[in-house]
């Protein structure tokens, strides 16, 4: 207590508003303090995608102000080396939409791509067991082909490295399929680039999601990123989005998440990726130049092109005003005429933002009682965007959101007006809106402590956080984030996943937690490397063993239930047991208590 | 030691009789001794908003094809129904359900709410309060928690997703399942009990408001499904799920009713309507929806067998679709849509509604397909004589259920 004290006086002394804030909010009931320890713990809860080894002592030693200032100037962290490494062999990540769209055809490009890649499957089939054969002993043969797969692995990593290339190189897709998650990612997607390259764009941007989670050191930016990109969600398997997908989060969304919320909302209305998702590609006044055109030349009665509302919907009611943000049918299809025109440059070849006025409704439109005047061409697009990303009502709604997100599931209406009212005040500066969170009493409210259930994403990058794990290959990782009930990109309506924590508690995902909570403390997910004897820090019976990980894991003494049962079952098993710590790490991360950040 | 009376439990259930099974296991063990079968609700939601119109097409209105020009279903390939209506050809497996006189239609139903967010409109429907966004209970778990018959399986709700959708939260305890094969705890070694046991005992202990009720309903659930082999289930009556979400989901549910676990209402939901482009007409987006959708219910009505007449399932979507087609051949949020009903009580092989046309002055705000009869009055039917539930004001709220207004779907 003595340490905390002294701690808490050093930080009035920073002075600044974030400490007279966390004194104001402390100040009616003493009881309800967070202690210093509890203040860094929350701010890692809520900030981070979960507390890893070192963490900590990291906010100690910079001071929780400054180290809130770092997450929110991410320019001003410097990034872990390891990121770099684990995302190298995703070579997806890197490349234009024009590329993705080379290398990843659509149409008949693809069938043709598929057939090839079929045929050469079954002829390799064929031709594998003679060429692996030249390449090994039979011992080396057996040993590669049979057993479990982890077992294959380590035999052909034993390999010498120019024999286990051209192993894997030559390995038929019946011996490769059960390698997958097991393998070292860049040789993972060197097979899978071979047998069905189409899921390569998907599976890059899948692991690369988890791989930064786990290990970015800019982690308010990357969860603010899946925050925007579920705000702004598109589907994976919707088609041409499989390859803009990726290019959408890292141009779109990413750089626009601690900057205006107007440049979020333009680049969003500008990628090809959101145009596909919400159709307004396809948009067009039937009566423009070009549709005009198109029916002198069309067969009498074929029916041509026109308004498709479901951009003009959806801007207004999920990523700007809220669906009571006072709008009407009437300014759908007004929004959706000023957005008309705005449309894909070759989907399939260059898929880049094209503006066509060919295509455009050039009439006067009345959009919340604004009327936007008669000829202003791409312009009645980009003011409809300055109405919506300045009004109050989406203000409130972005203020809401966010701090349902990041606070809790039914946010104090006082600290989103006052959020809202940053949010007006600065022109939709979305860092100065999370400053303003972050600096209110309500943020440090002991009530709020670690009182948001995590989503199934959270649950598993915390883990892994918690126990300093390695990733090798998250694949596996994100098929378990998939059977707790959030496959990632693939949330199908434009809603997005539900901010509320309490909306992921369904038996289902419960027990996907509770398996995956003891598969990866026994160290038995593929691709992901768990030390938990090293966690205990040489503590190898209780109780000691017991408090050990309840400090590395949870940050604080467990629960009395947890604490309990978890006694009661150490108790029956035979002391220092050598699985002892595994399965005592594995029921702290299935405890109600590890289920909560 | 509260936690040590959980281990007893456990320890003690493999040993000992009925007299140390938890209450909901003696009397559901109690009921099916007295031969005490329950009704059965399945609701089945098609998320997005399914074009009605498509689905059960009024091909007797002349406006159908002239509003439509490119997605209409032409009237050589529609299945006939009665004259006026016809099946879409996709809907080929719900056809003899039909033609049995099991299955019934309502055209012209829905929400009266204006609204066209998909998100609003599916919270209402499942709420069973249009309108009001503060209701935190489905009309589904309303329904049963007016049952008298109460406390019975922690299994009297079941959701086939990931998670309870808004349908059947509330009072009664609702377990999620998504899948069959991967519910249970702890693995196979030979530690599994021990951690099962711990997390069960871990949770029914926790202060923690929404985890501890949650823990326990699924550990009652596990519990009860410890006997299920989902792996090697066969499907009864050669009945073949087309092995997608919807399908897989009734074999699941199909599954779970046979093995007489207790379950009164179930809940599926299958997504992809919302058809803004390229809907196509005979072939296409939505003839493939609607494919797998009366495919899977076909399959389900073939495999429950004799279990039939102990179920009745109805189908509802958030809200129609635009009469006319849109700009890209698809068609944009609307007003009014069909369901269905099937069961063995159901005077099936009719449509059901007053029909109100689709010239501009009969349409709903001069774009959609007007509504004739609320949504709720077809639930409250269901609810009424198939569940035996009375108390119609406790289900839907602030609504004014009058048996006079049932279209009588169902055999009194």
């Amino acid at each position: 207590m003595v340490k905390a004290a002294v701690r808490w006086a050093g930080w009035t002394l920073a002075g600044g508003a974030l400490a007279a804030a966390i004194l104001a909010a402390q100040a009616p009931a003493a009881a309800k303090r967070l202690d210093s320890q509890q203040q860094i713990v929350q701010a890692l809860n809520r900030l981070t995608w979960g507390i890893a080894p070192g963490d900590i002592a990291l906010v100690q030693r910079l001071g929780l102000k400054n180290w809130i200032q770092q997450q929110l100037h991410p320019d001003k962290v410097v990034e872990n080396p390891e990121l770099a490494d684990a995302l190298a062999p995703l070579a997806t990540l890197r490349m234009s939409p024009a590329e993705m769209m080379q290398r990843f055809p659509f149409g008949n490009a693809a069938k043709n791509a598929r057939q090839d890649a079929a045929a050469a499957n079954r002829k390799e089939e064929t031709d594998a067991q003679a060429k692996l054969a030249g390449l090994l002993t039979p011992e080396q043969l057996a040993g590669i082909s049979t057993g479990n797969p982890r077992q294959r692995v380590m035999e052909i990593e034993s390999l010498p490295a120019n024999t286990r290339e051209a192993v894997l190189a030559a390995l038929p897709r019946s011996l490769a399929q059960p390698l997958n998650p097991w393998l070292p990612l860049a040789q993972q997607r060197e097979l899978v680039a071979r047998m069905n390259p189409r899921q390569v764009v998907a599976l890059d941007l899948l692991d690369s999601k988890v791989l930064r989670a786990v290990y970015t050191n800019r982690q308010l930016e990357d969860v603010l990123t899946d925050f925007w990109f579920n705000h702004f969600n598109i589907y994976i398997r919707k088609n041409l989005d499989r390859n803009l997908i990726t290019p959408y989060e890292r141009d779109a969304i990413r750089p626009h998440v601690l900057g205006k919320f107007s440049d979020l909302l333009l680049a969003t209305a500008e990628s090809p990726a959101m145009m596909f998702y919400l159709d307004n590609w396809q948009s067009v006044d039937p009566d423009s130049l070009a549709m005009r055109r198109r029916r002198a030349v069309a067969k009498p009665g074929a029916p041509t092109p026109g308004i498709n509302e479901n951009y003009g919907r959806e801007i207004m009611e999920l990523q700007t005003l809220g669906v009571n943000g006072g709008y009407t049918q009437k300014d759908v299809t007004e929004v959706a005429r000023c957005f008309t025109g705005w449309t894909i440059l070759q989907p399939r070849q260059r898929a880049a933002f094209y503006y066509n006025d060919n295509l455009h409704d050039k009439g006067a439109k009345l959009v919340l009682g604004r009327v936007i005047p008669a000829g202003g061409g791409m312009n009645d697009g980009l003011a409809v965007i300055q109405i919506l990303a300045h009004s109050p009502a989406t203000a409130h709604h972005i203020s809401y959101q966010l701090a349902q997100r990041f606070v809790a599931d039914e946010p104090p209406p006082a600290l989103v007006n006052r959020m809202a009212s940053t949010f007006l005040q600065s022109d939709g500066d979305l860092r100065q809106v999370m400053e303003t969170m972050i600096n209110s009493p309500e943020f440090w409210q002991s009530t709020y402590y670690r009182d948001k259930v995590k989503s199934p994403l959270e649950m598993v990058v915390s883990a892994v956080r918690a126990l300093g794990a390695g990733v090798s290959n998250p694949t596996r990782l994100t098929q378990v984030i998939a059977s707790m009930g959030q496959p990632l990109y693939a949330k199908e309506p434009p809603t997005g996943y539900e901010n509320v924590g309490a909306a992921w508690v369904s038996s289902s995902g419960l027990i996907a937690r509770l398996n995956f909570a003891m598969q990866l403390a026994r160290d038995q997910v593929p691709g992901v490397q768990v030390d938990v004897d090293a966690l205990a820090a040489g503590a190898t019976a209780a109780p000691g063993l017991e408090q050990k990980l309840f400090q590395a894991l949870l940050y604080e003494q467990a629960s009395a239930s947890t604490r309990s049962t978890i006694e009661r079952a150490v108790a029956s098993l035979p002391n220092q047991a050598p699985a002892l710590p595994v399965q005592i790490a594995g029921l702290v991360l299935g405890s109600p208590d590890f289920q909560r950040r | 030691m509260t936690t040590r009376r959980i281990f007893l439990k456990n320890s003690a259930m493999a040993m000992v009789g009925i007299g140390m099974l938890p209450k909901w296991l003696a009397r559901s063990a109690y009921a099916s001794a007295v031969g005490g079968r329950k009704k059965i609700l399945v609701a089945i939601f098609q998320r997005g908003a399914a074009d009605g119109l498509n689905v059960v097409v009024p091909y007797g209105e002349e406006s159908y094809y002239k509003l439509r020009p490119s997605i209409a279903i032409p009237r050589a390939e529609l299945l006939n129904l009665d004259g006026f209506f016809g099946f879409h050809p996709a809907l080929a497996g719900l056809k003899p359900l039909w033609d049995q006189g099991h299955l019934a239609a309502l055209h012209a139903t829905g929400s009266p709410d204006p609204t066209r967010s998909h998100f609003d409109a599916q919270d209402f429907m499942e709420s069973g309060t249009p309108g009001l966004k503060s209701t935190d209970d489905g009309w589904l778990n309303r329904a049963l928690s007016l049952d008298p018959n109460a406390g019975a399986s922690p299994m009297r709700a079941v959701a086939m997703s990931a998670q309870v959708p808004m349908t059947l939260q509330g009072r009664v305890p609702a377990v999620a399942i998504n899948n069959l094969s991967a519910f249970r705890v702890g693995g196979a070694g030979p530690q599994a009990a021990l951690v099962g046991d711990s997390f069960e005992a871990m949770y029914d202990q926790a202060a923690d408001a929404v985890l501890r009720p949650a823990g326990r309903d699924t550990f009652e659930a596990l519990g009860l499904l410890k006997q299920l082999d989902p792996r090697s289930y066969q499907p009864a009556n050669g009945a073949i799920y087309p092995n997608q979400q919807l399908g897989n989901s009734l074999k699941q549910l199909a599954q779970l009713i046979k093995a007489d676990v207790g379950v009164e209402v179930a809940f599926a939901d299958v997504g992809g309507w919302d058809h803004h482009v390229n809907e196509g007409n005979a072939q296409g987006q939505l003839a493939n929806s609607l494919r797998q959708f009366g495919d899977a219910i076909n399959a389900f009505w073939t495999d429950l067998g004799e279990r039939q007449q102990d179920v009745v399932l109805v189908t509802m979507s958030e809200f129609g679709r635009t009469v006319h087609e849109n700009g890209n051949r698809g068609t944009d949020h609307g007003h009014a849509n069909v369901m269905f009903v099937l069961g063995g009580e159901v005077q099936g092989g009719k449509v059901y509604g007053d029909w109100p046309g689709l010239s501009s002055q009969q349409l709903y705000q001069e774009r959609d397909l007007a509504i004739t009869t609320d949504f709720r009055d077809v639930l409250s039917e269901v609810v009424r004589r198939h569940l035996g539930v009375t108390q119609l004001s406790g289900v839907f709220p602030g609504f004014d259920v009058n048996p006079a207004k049932f279209r009588n779907f169902l055999r009194v």
